[in-house]
């Protein structure tokens, strides 16, 4: 064409505009066509790779991105009667390293970080390198920290580094109360108190669900957050007073201080309702932190099964006014302090002759109980010890409550008949005390402790609710006022129970101080106690304080245990509005001397036997014929001089002898 | 048309209107890019902010670089639009003298993971081998519609056409930036076979690129294990074929409907790259099968454009630079999604507007803004020089 001939030279012909410009549309528009098919093709490939993903990759996906775990919903809450809370769950932070992550930095680069982290969460540098250092892809450095603290972790950008949430149970008034709360474990479960008998209603539900993660293995989302809120655990309103406890706990820590016991116990009823406003322990633990030593998480109140000793007299006494077999006024005779039952003989500390019957009960006579016991007899006796309470369990929803133990009416031994009557050779827990005196306080009717009122579900709609619930009438409206206002004497002058008076308010109560029993033998350790009601007139609070083995100062039940009832008791009725009494508010000086009663009530003249040889009891003032009953059949060589009742013995009281041994009695 | 198509066009306007009118701005391709940039920051925002943070304390770092790069590309743009069409050659010519320099001033700069890429301004690295693309267009595209029908003049035309993109070529394949060299590679055949080059160099261009390309990849063993992965990325599951293994589990997570923006977990640490060469796979997770089908019809949008702007244009520099752009624009985009599909090998490739890189994002909407001006100088049959 004419751009051909134009150019002559050049070898290949010049093609028209026009032909390269229609090669070149058709060639561009090959190209375009090419490019949208090669992006329908991935379109469609990708497509696929979404919607129908190969076994491989949803297996390699699973395994990767989801894990299943057993999620568990909200734990509920333990609140006290006024609905403050003594036991919660938050989300708190942990804190988190990924060693793996850490070893591919530099090492100066490591320690910085290390130090970092040493300061912000007040851990030994050497600590924090060694988690860091550690292998796997999660090692946690610190948990339940605060949220400031976790705060400071994320703003160092270190990717090894990260927080995240968990549940964590808080117990916001650390040690109150810490045996009625109990604890929970590593694992969520309940251990001790009523963390652990409300497991099941408190520890809510568990989801088990397949939960998306990310690469560091956290949760992303929460697709079971909705089954979880259904699931959540019930709240428990307890009956405890955080006022009255705390009071309660402070006493005790008092009573430690001064008489340095092995623990010491209380608890505070209220007498209407059964309501127990105050169940404390000391020594205690803070269940916020993991309780290493079991000592401190015995709730002794429910799972101890003590000899009671004299604090058992008011209901001996008011068995007896009930059958219709005594009365305040009628005149006992206490035998002078000394008593044989068989071939036991019974003491009183302080000697008396014949006194009423509210004597009995002021100056703590054994001699004049054990009477009474005789005269109504096993078959009458027993019941009435049934009736208050004692020998079952209270159905209180504490875990280990003991159901301690009264003698069986047809295989009881006068001795055991008569030492059931001051308390002896029968156990109770200090629970079951309480509820009896404040059987005493409630007219007759016994009520059913009641621990927890209500047991809500997460949005407030009570689940299960517990009454005030009366178990039975023990004894008559009459008898119970006549045994009140006998114990009402023992706190007054002469009383042994003088350091248990309230200024305005009148006390009934009831010292004790018994013989605790180790391996099956009475020692000399004594359990201190007082029980009691207040105010005498109209009651309100029934306090049991028991000091268990006191080591300093005096064993006496009304010198170790009845200034700290006082003082719950004082405080308590202060703190609930109840109006003292004008013309008791002059405080009386208390007598200097404390009446005390005494140990040991009864001097058995069996021969202990510890595995190795005998414990000889103390033979004088012993008939011959006695002597010689208890020392048969016990291998030793028996040396006898004179008649009549023992003067002297060789070797002493107490002395362990084996079989073949000899024993020189002297009687006149 | 098509029966006389070199005429239609010509007499679809009357001659001086069409001198007069400048053609049309492509509304289409206009907001097709504009939106894919958009959401290209959307997506980066959510696959690149748990790294911003942790790295930087500052979730939107990598979204605000990306920003300025695309507001840089859009001046720049805007002032490409001072230089007169007829300058544009001239002016392709210095800014290829000015690319050159950079890619020797590459060398100089410390290698990062072994290959010497980037210039490190302080504030902001750029990536020379990016601009390349644009210099072997404009320069390329200039020399062959200066010698428009000489095609078939192998000494006269078609070597001296092979020695302009030649010198960067081997500058990028020596930083090493194999995925650039491809892509220029492409580049300078698209602009070749454009331009009317003869079915038999094609066919031998053909060959010959199909074996260099094995060969290349077979001297280096990382391209073998790559090749290994693409195959069957199960092979090697948490080594080679680790990222297209977590692409697909992304995918696969996402389903028809995603699992909704922001909750992806693929940028947890799944997939190092789910910001960069990955952040597809994040689009299929978070919005599903319809996001990656969106994807792609947005590539497909922008390559139907770029090429009807290639064929409309008023001359063949118009022609060639159109179809150079959208081809760069469109293999990339085939390239980037057919390795997360695992239908190529892996290759460090950025997806055009999605992808986290400031020289690929400037550079990207530079192009588009030479497309869109090709497209307004469409239709007027300007005179060739």
């Amino acid at each position: 064409m004419s751009t051909a001939i134009e150019i002559p030279r050049v070898e290949v012909p010049v093609e028209t505009r026009s032909s390269v410009r229609r090669r070149a549309r058709g060639r561009a528009r090959i190209i375009g066509a090419a490019l949208v098919l090669a992006l329908s093709g991935l379109a469609a490939r990708g497509a696929q790779l979404c919607v129908e993903p190969s076994d491989r990759v949803i297996h390699a996906g699973s395994m990767l991105r989801y894990d299943q775990v057993t999620l568990r919903a909200r734990r509920g809450e333990i609140l006290d009667r006024n609905g403050r809370r003594l036991a919660f769950s938050v989300e708190t932070p942990t804190v988190a390293v990924d060693p793996q992550l850490i070893a591919e930095l530099p090492p100066d680069e490591v320690d910085s970080i290390a130090a970092k982290l040493s300061d912000i969460l007040g851990m030994p540098k050497s600590d924090v390198l060694e988690r860091m250092q550690r292998s796997g892809r999660y090692v946690k450095l610190a948990s339940k920290v605060h949220p400031k603290v976790a705060a400071q972790v994320d703003d160092l950008h270190v990717e090894a580094l990260w927080t995240h949430r968990d549940p964590q149970r808080y117990y916001p008034e650390e040690n109150l109360a810490s045996q009625v709360v109990g604890f929970v474990d590593a694992s969520g479960n309940g251990r001790a108190g009523l963390e652990q008998a409300l497991d099941d209603e408190l520890r809510g539900g568990t989801v088990i669900v397949s939960r998306r993660r990310d690469r560091k293995g956290l949760d992303v989302d929460r697709p079971a957050a909705v089954a979880l809120d259904a699931n959540q655990g019930m709240d428990v309103h307890t009956t405890i007073d955080r006022q009255i406890q705390h009071i309660t706990e402070e006493a005790l820590l008092e009573i430690v201080t001064l008489s340095a016991p092995v623990s010491a116990s209380a608890v505070v009823v209220d007498i209407k309702t059964g309501d127990i406003l105050a169940i404390a322990n000391v020594p205690e633990f803070n269940p916020n932190a993991m309780p290493e030593d079991s000592e401190p998480r015995k709730n002794h109140i429910v799972v101890d099964a003590i000899e009671p000793g004299s604090i058992f007299k008011p209901f001996t006494i008011a068995a007896a006014v009930e059958l219709g077999l005594t009365s305040p006024d009628e005149k006992i005779d206490c035998e002078g302090g000394s008593w044989a039952v068989g071939r036991s003989r019974i003491h009183d500390d302080h000697p008396h002759g014949v006194v009423t019957l509210t004597e009995v009960m002021k100056y703590s006579s054994n001699i004049g109980v054990a009477k009474l016991a005789f005269r109504m007899g096993a078959d009458a006796f027993l019941p009435y010890l049934h009736a208050f309470g004692f020998g079952q369990l209270s159905g209180v929803p504490l875990p280990g409550e003991r159901r301690g133990r009264v003698r069986d009416a047809k295989t009881i031994r006068p001795i055991e008949l008569a030492t059931t009557a001051f308390g002896q050779g029968t156990t109770a827990t200090p629970l079951q005390l309480a509820m009896g005196i404040a059987t005493l306080g409630n007219e007759g009717v016994r009520m059913k402790p009641r621990l927890v009122t209500r047991i809500d579900d997460a949005y407030g709609v009570p689940e299960r609710i517990q009454k005030p619930t009366p178990v039975e009438r023990a004894i008559s409206i009459e008898t119970a006022r006549q045994t009140v206002a006998m114990m009402a004497t023992v706190t007054e002058d002469g009383g042994t129970g003088t350091r248990a008076r309230v200024p305005g308010y009148l006390v009934a109560g009831k010292t004790g101080t018994a013989q605790k029993v180790k391996d099956g033998h009475y020692s000399d350790a004594r359990i201190s106690s007082f029980v009691g009601l207040i105010p005498a007139d109209h009651p309100v609070l029934a306090i049991a304080v028991i000091v268990d083995e006191p080591t300093i100062g005096s064993k006496y039940g009304g010198l170790a245990a009845a200034p700290a009832w006082a003082k719950i008791a004082e405080k308590s009725l202060r703190y609930l509005g109840v109006d003292p009494d004008p013309a008791l508010l002059v405080e009386k000086p208390v007598d200097d001397m404390v009446a005390v009663e005494d140990l040991p009530a009864v001097e058995s003249l069996d021969l202990a036997w510890d595995g190795d040889a005998w414990g000889v009891p103390d033979f004088r003032g012993r008939p011959v014929r006695d002597v010689l009953v208890a020392l048969k059949g016990s291998g030793l060589a028996v040396e006898m001089f004179g008649s009549g009742e023992a003067i002297a013995q060789d070797p002493p009281a107490g002395t362990p002898l084996t079989p073949g041994q000899k024993i020189s009695i002297t009687f006149q | 048309m098509s029966a006389v198509p070199a005429t239609s066009l010509d007499t679809a306007r009357p001659p001086d209107a069409a001198s007069e009118t400048s053609g049309r701005f492509d509304w289409v391709l206009f907001l097709t890019a504009t939106g894919l940039a958009a959401f290209g920051l959307l997506m980066m925002l959510s696959a690149s902010s748990q790294q911003a943070d942790r790295i930087y304390g500052n979730a939107f770092h990598f979204v605000g670089r990306q920003t300025s790069a695309l507001g840089m590309g859009l001046a720049l743009s805007l002032a490409s639009y001072l230089v007169p069409w007829r300058q544009m050659k001239r002016a392709g010519l210095v800014f290829y003298g000015v690319v050159f320099s950079l890619l020797v001033v590459v060398f100089f700069m410390p290698a990062v993971n072994g290959s010497h890429r980037w210039i490190k301004l302080g504030f902001v690295n750029v990536q020379p081998s990016e601009y390349a693309k644009i210099a072997v267009i404009v320069v390329l595209a200039s020399y062959l519609s200066a010698n428009e029908g000489r095609m078939r003049d192998f000494w006269g035309t078609l070597v001296p056409a092979a020695f302009i993109p030649a010198p960067l070529l081997l500058l990028v394949l020596f930083e090493p930036d194999f995925g650039s060299f491809l892509i220029l590679t492409l580049l300078t055949a698209t602009l070749l076979v454009v331009a009317g080059l003869q079915k038999r160099w094609i066919a031998l261009g053909g060959l010959l690129g199909g074996t260099a390309v094995t060969l290349l990849m077979l001297i280096e063993p990382y391209r073998v294990r790559r090749i290994v992965s693409f195959v069957d990325p199960f092979a090697d599951e948490s080594g080679s074929g680790y990222q297209v293994v977590q692409g697909w589990i992304a995918l696969a997570s996402g389903g028809y409907f995603g699992q909704g923006l922001g909750t992806g977990v693929a940028q947890s640490g799944f997939l190092p790259e789910a910001h960069t060469d990955f952040i597809s796979a994040v689009v299929g997770e978070e919005i599903g099968v319809m996001g990656w089908i969106g994807l792609t019809v947005a590539y497909m949008v922008l390559v139907w454009r770029g090429t009807n702007i290639a064929a409309r244009a008023p001359d063949l520099f118009g022609t060639l630079v159109a179809m150079g752009i959208t081809t760069m624009l469109g293999m990339q985009a085939v390239i980037n999604l057919g390795v997360v599909c695992g239908m190529l090998p892996a290759k460090g490739l950025v997806l055009p507007f999605m992808s986290y890189g400031a020289s690929a994002a400037t550079v990207h909407v530079i192009c588009v803004g030479l497309l869109l001006r090709v497209g307004l100088e469409g239709g007027k049959e300007t005179v060739n020089p």
